[in-house]
């Protein structure tokens, strides 16, 4: 039986059970519970140290959990690993290449290791895939972060995975690079109908692309469901861009507003506000002699991110 | 002495040409076709060195297929052919793919140092047997101060002034004993005759021989103690003696075939 | 999928700069030799004889392709160990430094069979760097010397072996040759599974088999019971193809220990590669 055809394509694609991984005292992934069904794009969220990296490596096997189960494609590793690994493709971290070998060399070799049937056929096709044809045989010590993370995909998808589990894939990259990249994302979700995993500082190239999200701090899993529903379900976030944020942030708690602001990292006063809120505190705020340089009310995944992990800190 | 090395070689070693215990029996028939003891006391050593540098004095060209095999102790070496060439007075060249174990003086170089009467005195020192032939001991003194050679003894046959062993002891190489084996009972009736051995049998001590240390031992057999004292134990037989045994075929007696030899190869 | 596995492997040492490191050494340390023994070779041998050369000569050119090469072989068979490690002990430790392991770790290949590669492919190249060494030792060397009797000084003194042995000891002793250098490769590989950078495996290795040499030389009759199992004591049992007659006992003994290191080394390195979480 081909591996391929043991699963129904719509079927679990990834269930962790009370996943735990202990690096001796250290217990880096505690009891995570998630699910990744197929055909969907998985937002992998968490702050540096939240068990993200450690989660993703468990998936593609890297690292052996020290309790709990996981199964992919509904199968676990101790008696399919390479059934398993024929179906996923993964780009962990940061892309990295032997690099004494050129690019194309590089991609055969692992096509190879993947047993694909053509390799150099099926590497040309997927470096043409990222954008890099004509750099085929220049060495990988030659190329960009930016390029190498377009190689990085490539070798993920040198055996056409059902599942891409993609670890920060934009780091390093230039806004065009994340535009690319993004589309490459979607392209390979929506046109090829891979189910995607995607571990992402960019918020917004997640919020982009996942149907799906998992946060995860400290070890365990904050909160899972599908994006659209996450996000709409959560109060409305007012973005105001003030003079001296600061001022008028201790002004408003202390007023009819108190702890429904707080400042971004940017330095911006948001707010939990109802739509009909936001007048009166706009004209809160200039009476009391602050300028108001903007408003922006549209629900963010950052924002919904940090106000998440800013509870979720809190209630621990 | 000599007894004991002659019963060990002759149990020990055979040529392709003539075994050594043929020789023994030709020299057996030699012995009793030999003069009698009168005879030999009625000779001096001026007439039996006579005689000698007279059989030696035609000596000019030897060229041999000679069988080399040496028994010296800690050595391993197979026997080998190879041919022989000599030209007097000293060119000696052994002709072989192999490498061969010989003593440090040449076969012939008794029989060249014979040639020179000048250079040495004899005394007669009494009667002896070698194996069961008699013979009578010529001791040679050389008169030179500075020579190399400091005693030669022989063992001469003497009607037919036929060597059949000598002890030749000189600064440079210490003291070689040297056993002549031949195949025909009787010495050719010229006077002037070469009277040349089929077999020559070379012993010397061995006791001081040694080999480098640190080039021989095999740590990976045994221990380092066991391998530090075979690394420094002599090359020492039970009777302490190295032997070389050459067999030869003459193929032309002074004929000139060394010389064309070595003029070959010179040329070369 | 062994067999691509060991291809790419394969690939990966021939396109690395420092798998060329060992081949230059070796050429120029053979060079170095062959020019000091073509200059004063003579004196050499006349000092290994110089005791035996008192009441005997050697009839022939001691001094021929054959010794050289013995030579050679002696000399650098006490290197090879490092140029093996050099490359050996980078097969894991180096693809987890490079962060490469993660690549191939998420192929579908068995780990096993991945490890598996690695010490074939340490197996291919310890060989090719061997019969490099090889065709320094008995081709070029006697090219140059020419070809005669090989005279080899052991324990049992100077054995003289007449030229058409040689050739047949020489390619036995490679066999032999190869099963102490693979072990030094197994160890390697092995320690390289443990580690997260070449340094490590690579000294690992050399001090395994300075500490193992060490307890080998010492005069200390506590280790005359340990000194048989040390694979570095049968590092050169090669040169017992040289004595005459061949200790096939002794050598059969030095197979079947290698042997045995070999299957615990690498035993050693599955278990660990298998459960090796890689973290880099």
């Amino acid at each position: 039986m081909s591996p391929r055809t043991l699963i129904p394509i719509d079927s679990t694609v990834v269930k962790a059970v009370d996943l735990v991984k202990d690096y001796g005292t250290f217990r880096a992934v505690d009891g995570l519970n998630f699910e990744l069904k197929a055909g969907g794009v998985m937002g992998f969220l968490g702050p540096n140290g939240a068990g993200k990296s450690t989660t993703l490596r468990m998936l593609v096997d890297l690292i052996r959990p020290s309790r709990g189960q996981l199964f992919l494609f509904g199968l676990n590793y101790r008696s399919h690993r390479q059934h398993i690994l024929a179906r996923i493709g993964c780009l962990i971290e940061k892309p990295d290449f032997y690099k004494y070998l050129s690019a194309l060399q590089n991609l055969e070799l692992l096509a190879r290791a993947s047993g694909v049937k053509e390799p150099r056929l099926r590497s040309l096709e997927l470096m043409d895939f990222v954008g890099l044809n004509g750099r085929e045989n220049d060495k990988v010590s030659s190329f960009s972060h930016g390029m190498r993370q377009r190689l990085g995909l490539a070798q993920c998808l040198l055996h056409d995975p059902d599942l891409v589990v993609l670890d920060e894939p934009g780091t390093g990259l230039d806004p065009q690079g994340l535009v690319d990249m993004r589309e490459m994302i979607l392209n390979l979700n929506r046109e090829q109908g891979k189910t995607i995993l995607l571990s992402s500082h960019h918020l917004s190239e997640v919020e982009a692309v996942a149907t799906d999200l998992v946060v995860v701090d400290r070890g365990r899993c904050v909160v899972q469901g599908s994006a659209k529903a996450l996000l709409s379900q959560s109060e409305r976030q007012i973005r105001i861009t003030v003079g001296r944020a600061t001022e008028a942030l201790a002004l408003l708690n202390a007023g009819p507003w108190a702890g429904g602001g707080r400042l971004n990292d940017r330095g911006e006063l948001t707010m939990a506000l109802g739509r009909e809120e936001v007048p009166a505190a706009v004209q809160f705020l200039t009476q009391n002699g602050f300028e108001v340089y903007a408003i922006e009310s549209r629900q963010k995944l950052e924002d919904y991110y940090m106000n998440l992990l800013n509870h979720h800190q809190t209630e621990r | 002495m000599f007894g004991l090395a002659r019963l060990l070689f002759f149990g020990f070693f055979s040529f392709g040409f003539i075994s050594i215990g043929q020789q023994a029996l030709a020299q057996k028939s030699a012995a009793a076709a030999s003069a009698s003891t009168a005879a030999s006391a009625s000779m001096d050593a001026e007439t039996l060195v006579n005689r000698l540098v007279q059989r030696s004095a035609s000596l000019r060209d030897l060229a041999a297929e000679v069988q080399v095999q040496a028994d010296v102790p800690r050595v391993k070496i197979r026997p080998l052919s190879a041919t022989m060439h000599y030209l007097a007075p000293d060119r000696f060249h052994l002709q072989s793919p192999r490498l061969a174990l010989l003593p440090r003086q040449n076969p012939m170089e008794l029989f060249e140092f014979l040639k020179r009467p000048q250079g040495y005195r004899g005394m007669l020192m009494g009667e002896d047997k070698v194996g069961r032939q008699s013979a009578v001991q010529l001791s040679l003194l050389p008169t030179g101060a500075d020579q190399d050679w400091q005693l030669i003894r022989l063992w001469v046959q003497p009607t037919s002034a036929r060597i059949l062993q000598a002890e030749i002891t000189r600064r440079s190489t210490g003291t070689v004993q040297m056993q002549y084996f031949y195949r025909s009972a009787n010495p050719p009736t010229d006077p002037a005759g070469l009277d040349l051995p089929d077999s020559l049998l070379f012993e010397m001590d061995a006791s001081s021989l040694k080999l480098p240390k640190a080039l021989t031992a095999d740590l990976h057999r045994g221990s380092p103690r066991d391998a530090a004292k075979a690394a420094s134990r002599p090359l020492q037989a039970p009777d302490g003696k190295a032997r070389v045994a050459m067999g030869f075929r003459w193929i032309s007696k002074n004929q000139g075939a060394a010389a064309r030899f070595f003029k070959t190869q010179k040329a070369g | 999928m062994w067999w691509t596995a060991l291809r790419n492997e394969s690939v990966k040492i021939l396109a690395k700069p420092r798998s060329y490191l060992g081949f230059l050494a070796i050429t120029l340390l053979v060079g170095v030799i062959l020019l000091a023994l073509a200059l004063d070779g003579k004196s050499y041998i006349e000092f290994v004889t110089s005791s035996l050369q008192q009441s005997l000569t050697v009839e022939g050119s001691m001094l021929n392709g054959y010794l050289v090469g013995f030579i050679v072989l002696q000399m650098l068979v006490v290197h090879l160990p490092l140029l093996v490690a050099l490359v050996t002990g980078d097969l894991v430790s180096g693809e987890a430094a490079m962060g490469t392991l993660r690549n191939l770790l998420t192929r579908p290949l068995s780990r096993r069979g991945l490890l598996l590669s690695k010490y074939g492919a340490a197996a291919v190249y310890t060989l090719v760097l061997l019969l490099w060494l090889g065709i320094m030792a008995v081709l070029v060397s006697p090219w140059i010397f020419g070809v005669g009797d090989l005279a080899v000084l052991s324990n049992e003194g100077l054995q003289i072996l007449p030229s058409e042995e040689v050739l047949p000891r020489f390619l036995q002793a490679f066999g032999v040759a190869f099963a102490a250098l693979y072990t030094v490769a197994c160890l390697s590989v092995t320690l390289s599974c443990f580690a997260d950078n070449s340094i490590g495996p690579i000294v690992g290795t050399m001090a395994t088999i300075m500490v193992f040499t060490l307890i080998g030389t010492l005069d200390v009759a506590l280790f005359d019971q340990v000194r048989p199992f040390l694979f570095t004591t049968h590092m050169a049992a090669w040169r017992s193809l040289f004595l005459d007659p061949v200790p096939w006992g002794d050598i059969l003994f030095s197979m079947v220990l290698l042997g045995a290191h070999w299957v615990l080394l690498i035993g050693i390195g599955l278990w660990t590669f298998e459960r090796k979480d890689i973290l880099t």
